[in-house]
């Protein structure tokens, strides 16, 4: 506990810093908007434009959250607005805040008596005193509960816009999923449950105190005429005041945000592989040029990056080329690296203006596992060696485990049992990903499934057969560069290039699992400096 | 005084009519009961004067004055408006409810402070114990109380009511109702007064307006509408309690101004039990039902004005009777 504190505490307290942040600007931005508007359609005559705008209000709350903030990603991109980072994270959560607001302060204001309106109404006040002295006062609790309502979500999806950049508590638990560390996911998971009893409770108090006492059926008379005039007027300046020093600072620490924006942004996707990979980039450019470097890791998949990388959100990261080829471009799989290499290198300069940098080495492909205890004695290397000892029909006989996803693809085992002649006695058995390395290590089953430089091959003492047909596409992976941004600072390329063929398949398994392992974990930033030192890449 | 000349409201471009065509005055310092079952178009004629219902046609006059060319926020400032579902705001205290208007109209602290002590008083609610109380934290009597006080709170020289005593049970409806008819003789303010009650009406109205669908039926002094209905349908409502109403309508006042007035030996100070010259003969009968005395005081307010003698009053009641 403590040692995860001491390695981890000031990244919580930075990151509650920025959940709050995102949290709090979300909230007041989705006010500003929702309580205008609410108050706009509650008054309307048109009773079907509220329909219409609660219609589309409603539309946004059964997409999952998750999908909404990579929906705003999309829609960015043809708005050619930033896709990674504040900006897209607080639009998503404010689209996602919008509607309780909204919604209760519509209803809310319909259901005033509405006789108490017309009284009022009778008594020669005008429209605006009307609803600030009556309407607001007595629909006030029901909107209350949509803010609260809106506070307790954002704060949830607010840890989902890690995925698009933005940084919040989920940068913690996105870290820790990915590398099975339940550690790294309570420390962001905690302090956002903790956040959202706070922010709720600091509402209810905020409720309570704004509250015309008439509604609260308890409330003690009072003989004090002054009592409760002053008193209200004292406490709305207060609460003025308040929010508006929490928004200046908001305000000011956005501006700061915004304004410090480094010469490079390295980004990367969501798993280990790609946040060394950033890690390396990143203290390369650092260590061989004057440029500020800023990162960008755990991003919610390809798309993002990619689509990031266009719109000048990151200027590199990590790309492979079967991704490229199928992902990107939309391509068949082509099974010569090569000419993978060629063709996403060609097409994304004409394309998009993007830059395949030298290949880095290593080939993150699927392949075929065994334990090296049996793998050895048996002289089993290649795929062509497994399907020869399997027709073989000698002992001992090899059982297979593979994911659902493995077995279902038809460029997973169908495609490759067809290829290479490869069929197991036994069925292969359906394998959960995560329990697979270790069900293979234990003997449950023999050959497994893996993406070629999983650390976990090397935790289990494993070893990846060779695919010498080329049956599985390339993966290989290269930095990819905006054009922009090596136009800008060409001293780049050649930095970046040192990386080429560096780091092999072997390399990168050993520097995955040093982060992702168990016992004793490593950081990121000190596998990836120490590997620079080792390769003679820095000093 | 207003005035109500061929005054029409429709809401689907005169196909039907809420309110047709009526013309009617009410006098200045009057209180004129609109009476009618709902539906009637009593609600909407009394909407229409202070604008919160713009009539289709004809015209509204106050002192002279189209209230359609005037501007409608400044007019209902300078009217009094009660209504039956008490219609207090729940978030403010009693003492803000009553400030609504004077506060509108910018009155110093001070003088608004003076005001609802004063308007709390004249309802019978005593004001520091009273002021900063929540409506939720009253009878029903009393929010109606409040209601009162809040509609008279910039002492406009007219007031409209909407069944402001509705809601009550019968014996604090009676008591409210003498309570206003005991205000409003010191106040008085022109009242316009609606309700669907034919022995509120009657009681509370210097003339009763009797409306059906829309057009007025007949417009009279109560005694007048009782003694002699217009028409088939007034007679209709008045119904099964015409002696009742008779009695009703029929004063404490208008008997000793026919019979000649006992002056000799007003008492000191006036008595638990006394008569108003107000007073229905029921409440005379009730009088002396419960006290079993062979007279009672008359009072004009403070003022002594006679004695009453039992036997006075039943020969005034056999006269009914034999009218009836």
């Amino acid at each position: 506990m403590t040692e995860f504190l001491r390695e981890y505490g000031w990244d919580m307290l930075r990151l509650l810093g920025d959940h709050m942040l995102l949290t709090f600007l979300a909230l007041l931005i989705s006010c500003a908007i929702a309580l205008p508007l609410g108050v706009i359609l509650a008054r309307s005559r048109h009773r079907r434009l509220a329909a219409v705008v609660l219609g589309i209000a409603n539309v946004f709350q059964p997409i999952p959250s998750l999908a909404l903030v990579a929906l705003v990603g999309v829609v960015f991109i043809y708005l050619d607005l930033p896709t990674i980072g504040m900006l897209p994270g607080l639009v998503a959560l404010i689209a996602y805040a919008v509607l309780p607001v909204l919604r209760n302060t519509y209803t809310g204001l319909r259901q005033v008596d509405p006789t108490i309106i017309e009284v009022a109404t009778g008594m020669g006040m005008r429209p605006r005193q009307v609803l600030f002295q009556v309407e607001l006062p007595l629909a006030l609790p029901v909107i209350m509960a949509g803010i609260r309502i809106a506070t307790v979500w954002t704060i949830g999806v607010a840890t989902l816009v890690s995925l698009i950049g933005a940084h919040s508590l989920g940068d913690l638990i996105f870290r820790g999923l990915s590398r099975s560390r339940i550690g790294l996911v309570l420390g962001g998971a905690l302090p956002a449950v903790g956040l959202a009893l706070l922010f709720d409770w600091v509402l209810g108090k905020a409720e309570k105190s704004l509250m015309p006492k008439g509604m609260d059926q308890s409330g003690k008379a009072s003989g004090n005429r002054e009592e409760s005039i002053v008193a209200a007027s004292s406490k709305r300046v207060l609460v003025v005041v308040l929010v508006a020093a929490l928004l200046i600072a908001a305000g000011a620490l956005v501006a700061w945000r915004l304004a410090d924006r480094p010469d490079v942004y390295v980004g990367g996707k969501d798993f280990t592989e790609q946040l060394l990979l950033g890690e390396i980039m990143a203290i390369l450019v650092e260590e061989h040029t004057s440029l500020s470097v800023g990162q960008r890791p755990y991003l919610g998949g390809t798309m993002v990056c990619f689509n990031g990388l266009r719109r000048g959100d990151l200027d590199v990261y990590a790309e492979y080329t079967g991704t490229g080829l199928v992902n990107i471009l939309d391509e068949p799989a082509v099974g010569d690296p090569n000419e993978a290499y060629r063709t996403v290198r060609d097409q994304f300069a004409a394309k998009y203006d993007l830059v395949w940098l030298k290949p880095l080495g290593f080939n993150n492909t699927y392949t075929l596992a065994l334990r090296r205890k049996q793998a050895e004695p048996l002289g089993l290397r290649t795929f062509s060696d497994l399907a020869g000892h399997l027709r073989s029909g000698k002992a001992p006989q090899l059982t297979a485990g593979f994911t659902a996803e493995f077995l279902d693809r038809p460029d997973g085992y169908k495609g490759l049992a067809k290829a290479h002649d490869l069929s197991f006695p036994a069925e292969p058995r359906q394998l959960d990903p995560g329990l697979m390395y270790k069900a293979c290590a234990e003997g449950s089953v023999d050959v497994i499934c893996a993406f070629a430089t999983d650390g976990r091959i090397a935790a289990f003492d494993l070893v990846t057969l060779e695919d010498d047909k080329g049956f599985f596409p390339p993966y290989q992976a290269a930095p990819l560069v905006r054009g922009e941004t090596l136009r800008k600072h060409p001293q780049l390329e050649a930095v970046l290039n040192r990386l080429a063929g560096r780091i092999d398949d072997e390399t990168m398994r050993s520097l995955n699992y040093q982060v992702d392992r168990k016992d004793n974990p490593r950081r990121a930033r000190d596998v990836a400096r120490e590997f620079l030192r080792k390769a003679r890449l820095i000093d | 005084m207003i005035t109500l000349d061929q005054v029409s409201k429709s809401y689907d471009s005169g196909k039907t009519f809420a309110v047709c065509e009526l013309s009617l005055e009410v006098a200045e310092g009057e209180t004129l009961a609109l009476l009618g079952s709902s539906g009637c178009g009593k609600t909407t004629t009394l909407k229409m004067i202070n604008r919160l219902i713009e009539p289709s046609g004809g015209r509204i006059e106050i002192d002279g004055r189209d209230v359609m060319k005037q501007d409608p926020i400044a007019l209902r400032r300078r009217i009094g408006f009660a209504i039956q579902h008490i219609g207090l705001f729940p978030h403010m205290t009693v003492g803000r409810n009553v400030a609504v208007v004077p506060r509108l109209l910018g009155w110093g602290e001070q003088r608004i402070a003076d005001r609802v002590d004063e308007l709390l008083t004249m309802v019978g609610l005593e004001p520091g114990e009273f002021r900063g109380r929540f409506p939720s934290q009253l009878s029903g009597g009393q929010c109606q109380r409040v209601g009162v006080a809040r509609a008279l709170a910039s002492d406009p020289p007219i007031v409209l009511m909407d069944e402001p005593f509705g809601a009550l049970d019968p014996i604090t409806r009676e008591q409210l109702q003498n309570e206003f008819l005991e205000l409003e003789s010191e106040i008085r303010k022109t009242v316009l007064f609606v309700t669907h009650d034919v022995f509120e009406a009657v009681k509370v109205g210097d003339r009763v307006a009797i409306l059906n669908e829309g057009r007025l039926q007949q417009l009279a002094s109560p005694r007048e509408l009782v003694e002699s209905p217009a028409n088939e349908f007034v007679d209709q409502f008045l119904g099964r309690h015409r002696f009742q109403l008779s009695l009703l309508t029929r004063t404490v006042g208008s008997v000793l101004g026919e019979m000649e007035i006992d002056m000799a030996r007003p008492p000191a100070e006036r008595p638990g039990d006394f008569l108003s010259v107000r007073s229905s003969l029921i409440e005379a009968l009730d009088l002396f039902k419960r006290s079993g005395a062979k007279a009672a005081h008359a009072y004009d307010r403070q003022r002594f004005v006679g004695h009453l003698a039992k036997r006075q009053l039943l020969a005034a009641i056999s006269q009914v009777l034999g009218e009836a």
